[in-house]
């Protein structure tokens, strides 16, 4: 039993969600899948507002790009084949490491992506493959680049809005990509993981994006790194070149389950590792 | 609040508070299926559930071979 909660409504419509969202302010978060925030419920949250029965749990295909509903779940996208197409199933592969089947059937994309958790494992990926999140405010939808969305700690750019969908642009068949997790076992959250994207062609790097969770207070996109990469080959020399600039960069946090040391070196192995497969 | 739930084909009314659990609601040892998937009961508002289809099945039934292979090896430094 959660005694803090006093209120749980069934919005018809999103923009009735808004609203109350925006009438109850700071009281209120909306509900999803429930999996982040009903064993993490913040203390000052009384009313929760269901959206779950809004329509929002799509994965739909168009030209440019694919849109998926904030409360599609961890399961659909695991085993959706337009998203298994998106640059190798990078989106696909963090959507199903590490989650207990009753998790993954209930957890939704929205929530992993507003709760903010620096372990998340979507963030990476979404971040990877510069996905977009569409806001519903009570003035109309805001879009903005998913970098732009963490702020800081479990705080994201939602504000009194609702998460209603993240758009991904279709990246090209020249695109690469690869998400990496460790954790202490299998099931639990990430001690740092990895998602890389890029484009390859002629065997030089185009396009690079490397997006790294668990190490910071939000997941992060490593533009030095990126840049080490960009329009060279795909070898050896510049692997380890990326790997330095990667450990040099990052400031891990630390917690229970690791130093910061141990991340910082574990960040180089998966960046490594992520680059040798991506080249082989 | 009033909840409404199907569950093994019977619909029941509960009484809940916002913040009541399904499994305080179902108290059961089986797995709990919501609209025919496997879902954590402890990790689930009683509200959450209002409405919908629930089936209670034994463990050994709700794990089949096919959820599992969705979950590759796991990363090895």
């Amino acid at each position: 039993m959660i005694h803090q909660l006093e209120e749980f409504l069934y919005p018809q419509s999103l923009a009735e969600a808004v609203q109350k969202k925006h009438e109850y302010g700071e009281a209120a978060a909306p509900i999803a899948g429930g999996t982040e925030i009903v064993p993490n419920l913040p203390p000052d949250i009384r009313c929760l507002i269901d959206v779950t029965r809004l329509g929002l749990d799509y994965i739909e295909e168009e030209a440019e790009r694919l849109r998926i509903g904030a409360t599609t779940t961890m399961h659909q996208l695991a085993v959706s084949p337009a998203i298994a197409k998106l640059a190798n199933g990078v989106l696909s592969s963090s959507c199903c490491q590490g989650w207990p089947t009753e998790v993954r059937n209930t957890a939704t994309l929205g929530g992993n992506v507003v709760g903010a958790g620096p372990f998340a494992d979507s963030p990476p990926a979404l971040l990877a493959l510069d996905a977009e999140v569409v806001v519903a405010r009570l003035d109309g939808e805001e879009k903005l680049p998913i970098q732009e969305f963490f702020l800081d700690y479990r705080r994201t750019a939602v504000g009194q809005g609702i998460l209603k969908e993240i758009q991904i642009p279709r990246p090209s068949s020249q695109v690469r990509g690869i998400f990496l997790k460790f954790g202490r076992t299998q099931v639990d959250q990430a001690l740092v993981n990895l998602a890389v994207t890029l484009e390859l062609e002629s065997g030089v790097c185009g396009k690079v994006r490397i997006a790294l969770g668990a190490i910071g207070r939000t997941p992060q996109r490593l533009l030095e790194a990126e840049r080490v990469l960009l329009e060279k080959p795909l070898q050896a020399d510049v692997i380890e070149d990326v790997v330095c600039v990667v450990t040099e960069l990052v400031d891990p946090v630390i917690d229970l389950r690791a130093s910061a040391d141990y991340r910082r070196e574990l960040a180089g192995v998966l960046t490594r590792r992520a680059l040798l497969q991506l080249a082989s | 609040m009033q909840i409404e739930l199907v569950v093994d084909g019977r619909a029941c009314t509960h009484e809940v508070e916002p913040g009541t659990l399904l499994s305080e609601v179902l108290q059961t040892e089986l797995a709990v299926w919501l609209e025919g998937r496997m879902v954590s009961a402890s990790l689930m508002l009683a509200a959450q559930a209002h409405g919908r289809q629930i089936e209670l099945k034994p463990f050994v039934q709700a794990a089949p071979l096919q959820e599992n292979s969705l979950v590759p090896e796991p990363t090895r430094c």
